[in-house]
């Protein structure tokens, strides 16, 4: 039996909660066998975002990176030598995650691929998580016709945002963190105070 | 956080930042998203943070009415964050807003000196959305209705104990007794010495306290009260009633309307300048606070006054800034001579300096040149010298104490001689800005008894050569050809004559002190005009002063090098009128006085 990581109370305002908006590239989009090779993240707290606590980290793979992730993220293994395996840094995710609501932009692909690493430590993702990807379609601003999960350089240039260096594990989880600002203020019009559990309720309702 | 690293880099006061200060910048920066309506800053509320806007739009509200839009790279707060002194603005999302909020800066970069401050957009002003007009006149309010309790405290009452009076009253400052006389204790001076630790909290207060404390008269107005701040750089005085007696206290926050804020944050800029540069950059906020002042309804005379309190500020911060070899081991004092001396001075008008030493030395020269020195300071803040030669380094501005006596005892003596009649009424117009009873030196010879009639008479013939221009029933007397064809040349035919006439009156009386109009009314007392007389060429005065500003604030408005001259045809129809009845009323006391002057001078 594995042990989740604690999650804030749900009940909890998101105004005083911190989240941990988190983004991953990997060598490929197998959820079984790819691994992580660089991790994003970014907290939010009291509903903003502070510059200065941002962590972007490579891991060394133990297979090769797939051709097609390479044109995504432009990460060779030859650009990975000098980084640390995955279990070197699961303490450091673990502490990034722990106590803060994981939050990520189509959060399933970051859900499959935590699990999965973690597991080696007997240790899982708290229950909730946010999705930006899932808060769109609530919000209607999702093109839902192609089937697939709303882009997310689309989606904040559509709200006007500046997008962070796309295909870029911090510069993604730092465009994601942006959009929960921006959807849960928008959340806020119809629901006050807005807890962790309404953002949970409508992430599930909306999941792809 | 490479995007808000270009974006800042390139938006005023952090475009002058290296990489770096950039990266210092940017780990400091919390990114916050307001919907549309939501309050960014509220009213009133000390600012920890300033502000820059990232994507959408803010509005500034004053008094529930909309003054400013700020848009993507517009900056917020650091003026008031400078000052050390609350909003007394509100402002909140006009629509849905991404924001950087941005602890003071100058906390923790390795260059602050280059940030640059002055270089932000100053806004509200510059894109006003909204004059208000019931604004006028509001500043000659008595201050009485603003005056708040005193908070007392015992001299030898512990430093903590007051910070925590303070606080539980929700007061800014305490008053208290010393052995000096009243002195004053404010948030500022717990900020700037208990904070970093140079006071301890167990301390007596009166270690802290300043003595003695600035006061200002109970029934004094509003604006007095407000240049009294302006000239000393304070943001609290001790309202005192007839008998001296300290009745309660007046805050700058009180005062907070706009014609107050910003002279005292150019003033603040000025006291924070560390060097030329800065202080030239306090200084480019000048001309934007003069329209700021016409735009809220500002007596004109009133804007002269903090005009030429602001520029006494930045003369004496340059003096404080340039170390001068050879006049800092002398004692000397820098007086103004002119407008500014009179402080009614225009946007345009250049600064004319004099310089008057203690004792007789052989280093004159290099004194001179020391004073060229800092006269280059101030044309580096954007100071035009004086093109008549009136300026601290021309060896007839810049003699010892007994040099200057002997000048004006000669200009007395032979009124005829060589620009004798000139020197003596530049000299009347001057005001010491440091050491004043030296400075005094350059006008005491006003008042001996060795002035012949000649040499008054002589100086009022020239005062009387300025004529207003009456000449024409219909119309003015214009210029007809060359640059200024069909224009009217304010200053020389409006303002000279009234100037001239209240200098003359200032010479008779042997008190080189005061403003034309104060000058004037002093010439009633004296039984130099009639009362009827004073206050014409007061109103004169007024009108003309208030016609020749609006000109030249319109002129910086529209990024214009102003001048003196105006068209009549672009006055209304009234304010052709009222200056026609001006300039003859003016001539109708020229003539008067022109017949009589000899039995108007005093026993």
């Amino acid at each position: 039996m594995t042990a989740r990581l604690s999650t804030p109370d749900p009940r909890t305002p998101w105004r005083e909660a911190e989240f941990c908006v988190l983004d991953l590239e990997t060598t490929g989009l197998d959820l079984r066998r790819d691994e992580i090779i660089s991790y994003g993240a970014v907290i939010v707290r009291h509903a903003r975002i502070p510059c200065g606590d941002v962590v972007y980290r490579q891991v060394r793979p133990s297979r090769p990176v797939s051709a097609s992730a390479v044109t995504v993220h432009g990460l060779r293994a030859a650009d990975l030598a000098d980084a640390p395996p995955i279990d070197d840094v699961l303490n450091d995710l673990i502490g990034l995650l722990s106590g803060r609501l994981l939050v990520a932009h189509a959060a399933w692909v970051e859900r499959a691929f935590l699990d999965r690493a973690l597991r080696s430590r007997g240790r899982r993702l708290g229950r909730l998580v946010v999705d930006t990807a899932a808060l769109l379609r609530a919000a209607r601003l999702a093109d839902s016709a192609t089937g697939r999960e709303p882009s997310l350089e689309a989606a904040a240039q559509r709200l006007g945002l500046p997008v962070h260096t796309p295909h870029h594990a911090l510069g993604d989880a730092f465009t994601t963190a942006e959009l929960l600002l921006v959807l849960a203020t928008r959340m806020e019009r119809t629901t006050r105070p807005l807890r962790l559990r309404d953002l949970y309720r409508v992430s599930q309702h909306h999941s792809a | 956080m490479k995007e808000f690293a270009d974006f800042l880099s390139e938006q005023p006061p952090f475009d002058a930042l290296d990489a770096d200060d950039l990266a210092r910048l940017v780990a400091r920066v919390e990114v916050e998203y307001f919907a549309a309506g939501a309050t960014v800053i509220a009213e009133g509320e000390p600012l920890e943070h300033l502000w820059v806007v990232r994507t959408g739009a803010l509005e500034v509200v004053d008094r529930g009415e909309v003054v400013d839009l700020l848009g993507p790279g517009d900056a917020f707060g650091h003026l008031w964050l400078l000052a050390g002194l609350p909003p007394p603005l509100r402002v909140r999302a006009h629509e849905e807003s991404l924001c950087l909020r941005i602890p003071d800066p100058r906390a923790f970069l390795a260059r602050p000196d280059l940030l640059r401050f002055a270089a932000v957009n100053p806004g509200p002003g510059v894109r006003r959305l909204a004059r208000v007009a019931d604004r006028l006149g509001r500043t000659d309010e008595p201050l009485a209705r603003l005056v708040r309790p005193i908070l007392w405290c015992d001299a030898d009452d512990s430093v903590r104990d007051v910070a925590e009076r303070i606080g539980a009253g929700q007061q800014s400052c305490a008053l208290v007794r010393t052995g000096a006389g009243l002195g004053i204790v404010t948030d500022l001076d717990f900020r700037r010495a208990v904070a970093t630790g140079r006071v301890g909290v167990d301390a007596p207060i009166e270690v802290l306290a300043t003595v003695p404390a600035l006061t200002v008269e109970a029934d004094a107005t509003q604006a007095t009260g407000l240049l009294r701040m302006v000239e000393h750089g304070v943001h609290h005085l001790v309202v005192v009633d007839a008998a001296g007696q300290p009745t309660g206290v007046l805050r700058a926050v009180d005062l907070a309307q706009v014609e107050v804020r910003d002279p005292l944050l150019v003033r603040s800029a000025i006291g924070a300048a560390t060097d030329i540069d800065e202080l030239a950059d306090a200084c480019r906020l000048l001309p934007t606070t003069l329209v700021e002042l016409w735009d809220n309804g500002v007596p004109a005379t009133h804007i002269g006054a903090v005009h030429a309190a602001i520029v006494d500020a930045i003369v004496r911060r340059a003096l404080r800034l340039h170390r001068l070899p050879t006049l800092d081991g002398v004692r000397h004092s820098w007086v103004l001579l002119g407008s500014l001396a009179r402080r009614e001075p225009l946007p345009l008008s250049d600064v004319d300096t004099a310089l008057v030493w203690a004792t007789d030395t052989d280093k004159a020269d290099a004194m001179r040149a020391d004073a060229r020195e800092l006269l280059r300071d101030l044309q580096i803040c954007g100071f035009t010298l004086c093109g008549n030669g009136a300026n601290a380094h021309n060896p007839v501005f810049s003699q010892s104490r007994s040099g200057w006596l002997a000048a004006a005892r000669g200009w007395q003596r032979d009124p005829t001689q060589e620009n004798a009649l000139l020197l003596s009424a530049m000299v009347a117009d001057s005001r010491p800005l440091t050491d004043p009873e030296l400075g005094r030196s350059l006008t005491e010879t006003m008042r001996s008894h060795t002035r012949s009639g000649q040499f008054l008479r002589a100086l009022l013939t020239d005062a009387l050569g300025w004529r207003p221009p009456v000449g024409f029933i219909r119309d003015f007397v214009i210029e007809h050809t060359g640059e200024h064809g069909g224009q009217l040349d304010l200053k020389a035919g409006g303002l000279a004559p009234v100037v001239g006439l209240a200098r003359w009156i200032a010479i008779v009386g042997g008190d080189a002190s005061g403003t034309t109009i104060e000058r004037l009314h002093r010439g009633a007392a004296l039984g130099l005009l009639s009362a009827d007389e004073a206050e014409t060429l007061a109103g004169g005065f007024e009108n003309i002063y208030g016609l020749l500003l609006h000109h030249e604030i319109e002129a910086i408005r529209a990024g214009e090098t102003p001048d003196t001259y105006i068209s009549p045809k672009d006055l209304d129809t009234l304010a052709r009128r009222h200056l026609r009845e001006t300039f003859r009323a003016i001539a109708l006391v020229q003539t008067s006085i022109d017949r009589s002057w000899h039995y108007r001078l005093p026993g």
